[in-house]
């Protein structure tokens, strides 16, 4: 094969060359993002364009709100057998090993099908679920709200933002969990 | 080393490329959320903006290795750095809605721009990227003897 001498042939071929390696890599990288998955899901509701007043930085949402205060009471219930209250932790898996809500599960909002499948049937079950992730603007504990309440048939109203996330808590001096087990 | 400068140009270029696409291969999700950040592409089709963390940092690392290799040099520089003009200008644009959001003055302005650094002050970002674009052009186009 003879590489093209033009600058205009070289730029084809150095395109052609780099949408195949991308799609390669987005289909065979395991780290790669699922190129079908809306990973900014916007919520179906009306209620989203309301004026809910709220003094975080996150952009608005219609779930309900915990604090931390909310989250001490429910702690002692988080590894009770019966799931009824349960936390999740929307960030990456190195995040939740350097320290969690101790009780909370892992699930990665960007990876989420690595954790759905053991979760959703706990999840389906349960009276509140509580989802956080690093706090500030930090938005996929909405994101992953949004994907459990549309896409996995979770009721809406169990579901409710930490919207201080895991950075007011640390602040906070709240007790916290190192390492992969909730 | 008067002759070898333009070498030594491609080389260093070629791997300042070859480092950014690296780092944003190992987080592919920071640089997804730092690319929708921008709000320029559109969220639907998932494909248009899922496509770029798992591409760019092909486009990147392939440009950076064909500047130091000599193949499609002058196909990749072009390429390259085509692209890097239209991401500097995605750059100021948003440092102008961060202005207009804020009330920053210009060099006040920093954020993330998805460049593989963190959080950056923009005005110094942007000179870097102006400096990388004519460096990437007159590397890829430059005659050496290599």
């Amino acid at each position: 094969m003879q590489v093209p001498t033009s600058t205009l042939g070289q730029s084809l071929c150095f395109s052609a060359l780099v949408l195949i390696l991308a799609l390669a890599n987005s289909f065979l990288n395991p780290r790669a993002l699922d190129l079908t998955r809306d990973y900014f899901p916007q919520a179906q509701s009306a209620a989203l364009t309301s004026s809910k007043p709220s003094s975080s930085a996150l952009p608005k949402h219609d779930f309900g709100v915990m604090t931390a205060e909310d989250i001490l009471e429910f702690l002692p219930d988080f590894k009770k057998e019966d799931h009824m209250v349960i936390c999740l932790d929307a960030r990456s898996p190195s995040h939740y090993r350097n320290g969690h809500i101790p009780g909370a599960y892992l699930l990665d909002h960007y990876h989420q099908d690595d954790y759905l499948p053991q979760l959703v049937p706990m999840l389906k079950q349960a009276g509140y679920v509580i989802v956080y992730c690093k706090g500030g603007d930090c938005e996929d504990s909405i994101f992953l709200a949004t994907d459990l309440v549309y896409h996995q048939g979770i009721e809406k109203e169990v579901v409710y933002i930490y919207e201080g996330g895991f950075h007011e808590w640390r602040e906070k001096g709240l007790p916290i969990t190192e390492g992969m087990e909730p | 080393m008067k002759r070898s400068w333009p070498r030594l140009l491609r080389i260093g270029v070629g791997a300042i490329l070859i480092a950014y696409g690296l780092e944003k291969l190992a987080d592919p999700v920071a640089f997804l959320k730092a690319i929708h950040e921008y709000q320029i592409l559109p969220s639907r089709p998932p494909w248009m903006m899922n496509l770029m963390p798992n591409g760019i940092p092909i486009l990147e690392i392939g440009a950076g290795l064909c500047l130091i290799t000599g193949f499609l040099r002058r196909g990749a520089s072009l390429v390259m750095g085509c692209f890097l003009t239209a991401f500097t200008a995605a750059i100021l644009w948003r440092t102008f809605r961060v202005m207009e959001e804020t009330g920053l003055a210009f060099q006040q302005v920093q954020f993330d721009c998805g460049c593989g650094s963190g959080v950056v002050v923009i005005w110094e970002k942007i000179l870097f990227n102006l400096a990388l674009i004519v460096a990437t052009f007159y590397a890829g186009f430059r005659r050496t003897t290599a």
